[in-house]
């Protein structure tokens, strides 16, 4: 081994963090090389050994780097999740004791509350393998991502094409091929791709960015397909990123307005052709009966409404969980967890403006986008003031797919943040190199 | 010549950094020769210290780094300064000009107000 791997390997050996290894041995080989060939220049005589003598102690420089290189954990994030996850099973236990799951499956309310764990568990497990995991791999794996969620839509519409009385349905049951998980699951791999396609764009240049509009456009389309609801979600999100791309471009002023004035068009095309979500707010019932259950709610304890007319909670579902909870336990329960979403969704914006990499941004803004809607909307729908969408409340609602689905966005957030501290350059070497 | 304590250095390169950067954007082996050719060799560093400097100035958003070929092809780690960077370099230097000016009035050396 040459006295570069020795002095080199030394400081790593001090950075505990072992994903930041790689970044700091690429700087320090590439000064090593620069003092060497100044030295040949000057023509020393075993320059190499001669520019390793001259970066100094190692240990006393790893030990350095390591005070800086750490982990980052954002312990606030975790514990807002933690807690609304509990106060959605407190939520889903008042639901599955009197109301939608008690109608409707009132046989099987004991397995749904041992399922609820379950899946919070392994929700839980989910988060905790991509907060540890390198995001950069998504990067590579951007065209896989955007075909399995073409494949997975594809098959889907083929099958229910085929299908027209719901036999092959009810034969795959509700599970990965329901038609909420169909909605979700593509919509994210969708959103994870075309982070990874902006990126990896070769350049700011005006095809570049019509190519990853294309894609864009492709992706809401082919969502329109399966349903309409993650479609506003999936195009925020993507907005973002073609909008991230602009600020971030060399092109003049007017050009980034022009060019945005065209990205914010072919989003929205797609958007008006399949006809949102949006048209489906029109149907006043089940925000009169959330107003309705609402309008009895104490501020602390079970609303006479919930004790008396239990069956009144039969019309709410999963979306409109936390009216439910402000029924059963009261408008503190609902200020807690509005509060958790206000302080969660404002720990992570500040924490995504601060993140420098490029593709760690374009992910942590988009989620961002991706968790405030879907909250917004989901408030607006529990407190009555809009009609209710098969889109739930993030780690509230008692749905596995988007129980997972939620996890696994605050996984790769979590995993952004934690390497933020080295994971920097646009150009970045050892990314690239991670991706080709 | 005379070698600077490792505790005056510590105090100080920071600052120094900080201020070859604002010049011009910079990368580390650039950093240290700069840093030799204008202190006429009396700020000597073993070399592999500036890059915790380098890295806590970035953490800290006062310096950015970005990625650049070189002329021999190989890819650089450039440094340059934010918007964050020359406020707390201007502010560095308010204090480093007290600091130093009273030093000199305390141990009796000549003091130019």
């Amino acid at each position: 081994m040459s006295k570069r791997d020795d002095y080199l390997n030394e400081v790593c050996r001090e950075v505990r963090f072992r994903a930041a290894r790689q970044y700091v041995k690429q700087e320090l080989s590439a000064h090593i090389d620069d003092k060497r060939a100044y030295l040949e220049q000057c023509g020393t005589a075993d320059a190499e050994a001669e520019a390793v003598k001259a970066m100094g102690d190692p240990v006393q420089t790893g030990r350095a780097l390591n005070a800086i290189h750490r982990p980052r954990m954002e312990w606030g994030i975790i514990a807002c999740v933690l807690l609304l996850i509990v106060a959605g099973l407190a939520a889903n236990y008042a639901l599955i004791t009197y109301g939608h799951f008690h109608t409707r499956r009132s046989l099987l309310w004991g397995l749904q509350t041992y399922l609820e764990f379950a899946t919070v568990a392994v929700s839980m497990a989910v988060t905790a393998v991509l907060m540890f995991a390198n995001y950069s791999w998504l990067i590579r794996i951007r065209h896989l991502l955007f075909g399995v969620a073409l494949i997975y839509i594809a098959f889907y519409v083929t099958v229910f094409t085929l299908d027209p009385n719901g036999e092959i349905y009810y034969w795959f049951g509700d599970g990965w091929l329901g038609p909420t998980a169909v909605a979700i699951i593509p919509a994210i791999l969708f959103f994870l791709s075309i982070a990874g396609f902006a990126y990896r764009r070769k350049s700011c240049r005006i095809p570049d960015l019509f190519l990853l509009s294309g894609l864009s456009a492709i992706s809401i389309l082919a969502e329109h397909l399966v349903s309409n609801d993650y479609v506003l979600l999936l195009a925020a999100a993507e907005l973002v990123i073609l909008l991230g791309v602009l600020a971030s471009s060399p092109l003049s002023s007017a050009a980034k307005w022009r060019l945005a004035f065209v990205c914010v068009g072919v989003i929205a095309a797609p958007l008006i052709f399949g006809r949102t979500a949006v048209d489906q707010f029109s149907n006043p019932f089940v925000a009169d009966e959330a107003r309705s259950i609402l309008d009895g709610a104490l501020f602390v304890g079970p609303s006479p409404v919930y004790l008396a007319y239990p069956k009144a909670l039969a019309s709410l579902s999963e979306a409109t969980v936390l009216a439910a909870g402000i029924s059963a336990y009261g408008w503190l329960f609902g200020i807690g967890v509005i509060g958790l979403f206000g302080v969660l969704l404002t720990l992570m914006v500040r924490r995504s403006l601060r993140i420098a990499h490029p593709f760690g941004r374009f992910l942590s803004l988009g989620i961002c986008v991706w968790f405030g809607i879907q909250f917004i909307l989901l408030l607006l729908i529990n407190l009555g003031f809009v009609g209710s969408v098969p889109v739930f409340l993030p780690f509230v609602s008692s749905d596995a797919s988007f129980h997972l689905t939620d996890a696994a966005l605050i996984g790769v957030f979590l995993s952004v943040w934690r390497r933020s501290s080295f994971m920097r350059g646009q150009d970045d070497t050892v990314a690239l190199a991670v991706c080709q | 010549m005379v070698s600077i304590s490792k505790g005056l250095m510590a105090g100080s390169t920071g600052l120094m950094v900080l201020h070859l950067i604002a010049e011009r954007d910079m990368y580390g082996y650039e950093i240290v020769r700069e840093l030799e050719r204008r202190s006429d060799s009396v700020f000597t560093l073993k070399e592999g210290t500036l890059y915790p400097v380098l890295h806590g100035l970035e953490n800290a958003g006062l310096v950015q780094s970005y990625m650049q070929t070189a002329e021999s092809g190989k890819p650089r780690k450039y440094y340059r300064i934010t918007k964050k960077g020359g406020a707390a370099l201007a502010e560095r230097k308010a204090e480093w000009e007290v600091f130093s000016k009273s030093v000199t009035r305390v141990i009796g050396g000549l003091c130019h107000e």
